[in-house]
């Protein structure tokens, strides 16, 4: 689908001296940063995981249910939209109410990310 | 008297039966008046906005032109006595073409009616001694008068014997009226603009009238040692007089007083070859007072003269009015050159002029990639043509494609792990940098051999096409210090045109940086943010993330097409140039010292996804500094980065979330895109009007080699062959390229 206009996430000035983003590890696209991480504490298919609030320059997947740790969820999968790396999941729904604050958040793998600039 | 309208005589009119898109319309919709027979009386010239009296000059004028001067002299007559030149510029004109230089004077000139205005009142103010003259003259003006008028006659029933002139009674008249122009020059600075101009015209006039005599007496009389005399008392000095007041007002004469001077000397001290003599003089008496006479009426009103072909020229112009209605018809510049003479336009009708059409048809398709085309480009010769495609599965990411043969596949370049997403072409053709997903950037030379492959086998008489390994490839690493172990990506690359900087290219990083990377050297040239950062001033903010850059055709400017919503302007001429043995290398680069400008920011405020310069043949002309380029949402946008201005915008095509790129066309006349709806968008340059819509791309296509994958329907490039401007190419999602040719003319 053509090559894709790329949206970049740039240190903001004078705030968050340890501000962090995420690029893809394949392309280095940027894909997030670390004001918009919600959570540590996940466990994606290849590790570690964090659970972040906006991600950009992904596309999402077919949508499916993935049953996990914390119950079954409608998710889709997100790929770098350079280089069509996956690097993690978004929900889209969840079955469990009390789990409800995770529709429309990302997961993104450790492992599929590195630190950019 | 009834005119009928033969309408059975509709040979160059579009004919039934193509289809005409809906803004053609107009030819056929011609209002019902037009149609209707109307009388001589319809015509009311009292009411029309043109001045009768201009009309019937024109006429007069025309009919001499043609050749039917007595029809002329008739109109003259009949009109009441309307003069096509006034009497005074009728003098001047007559002396100068019998040589009576002796009868001109300031006095004459002083009458003639002016494009800026006669000096008449401004020398009877200030001059007393001119007023005296004038008076003194009177006498002799009458006199010279009646012999114009008998010289008139006498040349009627051509028996003019060509009369001496006298020569010194003409250096007399022009050294007094220098002592009258001379203090009045002086005190030039407090004039109005207005004086200041009709008197450089008048000084301008005598310096042309004194520039033929010299030539005369040095050609034609071949008495130089008057020529010699005549150069040191009179028109060294009206050369000086002329000097001093250009020094309030500008000239548009072509010559400077300096090199004047000088051509006029060096024609008395050394013989001149014959192309330096046919410069200054065209050979006989008669064809050099024409010139003459013809860059006098430069300064004279043309209310009192006719300017040449006049007519012609509003026909002319009428011709190119009737073309530019027609949003098809595009001039075409070689045409106009070969068939100077024989091209020939109906007067008596207006010209539709179908054979001028223009309109594109495919020509040929090439499959044989297998994944989405992200970007093409043609060799700078023409012969080639390069896509890159986003094709993952295999190592045959960019093919080259020979243009004079049929296009098949000439080279496979490999070696590259990452999709590719640009191409450039050095401009001698033989290398192309390729610039991946990566940092990894790689340099081919696209005619080494290697190893043959199978590609063409579906053309008849095909050759082996061959898959070759980069030549070099590089990648840039950023300076000790920094944190980051990894090196900028290499987004976009653009060579250098010229000799002094050959074999250098500039690469465009999303990670801040410009890099210019020199082939003989293999090596990094210089880092752009680091030379500007040495510049104080501009160390304020961060360098931008550059997403296209181009350098234009003289190497004097880059152009940064920056993340950041506004494109940038360098001036890079101070680059040093390359030498021979000795090359230069980021170490010694700072030594020498390469400063670098910011020329201007066209802050454009919107995401940009291509930068496109116009194809430049003639180094001369002023579109190098235009740029094109797509802007979201649905528009193309070109500037002139050196006035700061936006000069037209591209409306129709779609784009809002993908690289869409663009170009320029056909001698520049048309700007072409590709859309996300999978059609190729082309446009007149000057007027932004839609001339065609081609569906490119939009179709889905049959899953042959590989399963399972869905191709999506952006045409993402359509690129323009430089060399032969009847053909360009695009390229989609459908892993096509398709080769589309200019049609002239009715299909």
């Amino acid at each position: 689908m053509g090559l894709r206009y790329t949206s970049y996430i740039d240190h903001p000035k004078n705030k968050h001296t340890k501000f962090v983003t995420y690029g893809c590890c394949n392309c280095r696209t940027h894909l997030s940063s670390s004001a918009q991480v919600m959570s540590k504490d996940y466990r994606g298919t290849t590790g570690d995981a964090y659970l972040m609030n906006r991600v950009v320059n992904v596309v999402e997947g077919s949508r499916e249910t993935r049953c996990m740790l914390t119950g079954c969820y409608v998710v889709c999968d997100i790929k770098c939209h350079m280089c069509k790396n996956l690097v993690g999941w978004k929900y889209v729904e969840s079955e469990r109410k009390d789990q409800r604050y995770k529709e429309g958040k990302f997961i993104l793998e450790l492992q599929t990310i590195c630190k950019v600039h | 008297m009834p005119v009928e309208f033969d309408t059975s005589n509709s040979g160059c009119r579009q004919q039934e039966g193509l289809p005409v898109p809906s803004y053609l319309g107009s030819r056929n919709s011609r209002p019902q008046a037009y149609n209707v027979p109307f009388t001589s009386r319809d015509v009311d010239v009292s009411k029309s906005p043109f001045d009768k009296v201009q009309l019937t000059k024109l006429l007069i004028d025309t009919l001499h032109e043609i050749g039917y001067t007595e029809s002329a002299v008739t109109l003259q007559k009949e009109s009441g006595g309307v003069e096509v030149k006034s009497s005074n510029v009728q003098k001047l004109f007559s002396a100068i073409q019998y040589g009576q230089f002796e009868l001109i004077d300031l006095n004459m000139l002083v009458r003639l009616p002016m494009k800026h205005g006669g000096l008449k009142s401004f020398l009877q103010q200030h001059a007393q001694d001119f007023s005296q003259t004038r008076a003194s003259s009177q006498d002799s003006n009458m006199e010279s008068e009646t012999t114009v008028c008998n010289e008139d006659s006498a040349m009627k029933i051509e028996n003019l014997i060509a009369k001496r002139t006298d020569w010194h009674r003409f250096f007399e008249t022009m050294e007094k009226d220098l002592a009258v122009l001379d203090p009045l020059a002086q005190n030039m600075a407090d004039c109005d603009v207005k004086t200041l101009t009709s008197m450089l015209d008048t000084v301008e006039m005598l310096v042309l009238i004194n520039k033929q005599v010299f030539l005369e007496l040095m050609f034609d009389q071949q008495d130089s040692s008057l020529a010699v005399f005549f150069l040191r008392t009179v028109l060294r000095k009206y050369i000086q007089l002329w000097e001093s007041l250009l020094m309030y007002q500008e000239s548009s004469y072509a010559l400077t007083p300096d090199t004047l001077l000088k051509q006029m000397t060096s024609i008395l001290t050394c013989p001149l070859n014959s192309a330096e003599l046919s410069d200054v003089w065209s050979g006989s008496l008669e064809s050099s007072r024409q010139l003459l006479i013809r860059s006098i009426s430069n300064y004279i009103d043309p209310n009192n003269l006719v300017p040449r072909g006049r007519l012609l020229t509003l026909l002319s112009q009428a011709i190119k009015y009737q073309n530019s209605q027609d949003v098809l018809n595009f001039e075409d510049e070689d045409d106009t050159f070969v068939q100077e003479g024989s091209r020939h336009y109906n007067l008596l009708q207006d010209n539709s002029c179908s054979s001028q059409r223009i309109s594109f048809a495919p020509e040929k398709l090439l499959a044989q990639n297998a994944d989405e085309i992200w970007y093409l480009e043609f060799s700078p010769d023409g012969r080639y043509l390069a896509s890159a495609s986003a094709d993952s599965s295999t190592d045959r990411k960019v093919l080259i494609y020979d243009v004079e043969r049929d296009f098949q596949v000439y080279k496979v370049l490999a070696g590259n792990d990452q999709c590719v997403l640009y191409l450039s072409f050095s401009p001698d053709s033989k290398y192309l940098v390729s610039c991946p997903f990566n940092e990894d950037a790689k340099i081919y030379d696209i005619h080494k051999e290697g190893e043959p492959t199978d590609l063409n086998q579906e053309y008849e008489g095909a050759f082996v096409a061959e898959i070759i390994q980069p030549e070099d490839s590089f990648k840039i690493y950023e300076n000790e210090g920094t944190s980051s172990v990894s090196s900028p990506r290499i987004w976009c690359c653009s060579w250098f045109h010229t000799e002094r900087n050959r074999g250098r290219f500039a690469l465009g990083s999303p990670d801040r940086d410009v890099i210019i990377y020199d082939i003989g050297a293999k090596s990094v040239l210089c880092k752009l943010s680091q030379v500007l950062s040495l510049n104080a001033s501009l160390s304020q903010e961060p360098f931008s993330r550059v997403h296209d850059l181009k350098i234009t055709c003289n190497d004097k400017y880059l152009i940064l097409m920056a993340h950041e919503f506004y494109v940038d302007t360098y001036d890079i001429s101070q680059l040093p140039p390359v030498q021979n043995g000795d090359r230069i290398t980021e170490s010694n680069i700072e030594t020498i010292g390469f400063h670098v400008s910011k020329v201007s920011r066209l802050s454009v405020g919107k995401r940009m996804t291509c930068l496109t310069i116009p194809q430049i043949k003639d180094h001369a002309r002023d579109e190098n500094s235009l740029i094109l380029i797509n802007v979201q949402p649905h528009e193309l946008q070109l500037w002139d980065f050196k006035e700061q201005i936006l000069v037209q915008k591209y409306y129709g095509q779609r784009q809002l979330q993908f690289i869409i790129r663009s170009c320029f066309g056909y001698d520049n006349k048309l700007v072409a895109s590709g859309s996300e709806d999978g059609k190729i968008y082309i446009w007149d340059r000057f007027h932004g009007n839609i001339v065609s819509v081609i569906n490119g791309h939009d179709a889905e296509r049959p899953t042959t080699r590989i399963s399972n994958k869905t191709f999506g329907r952006n045409c993402n490039i359509v690129v323009w062959n430089p060399t032969n401007k009847n053909i360009f190419a695009s390229g989609g999602d459908d892993g096509l390229v398709k080769i589309w040719k200019v049609v002239r003319g009715q299909l």
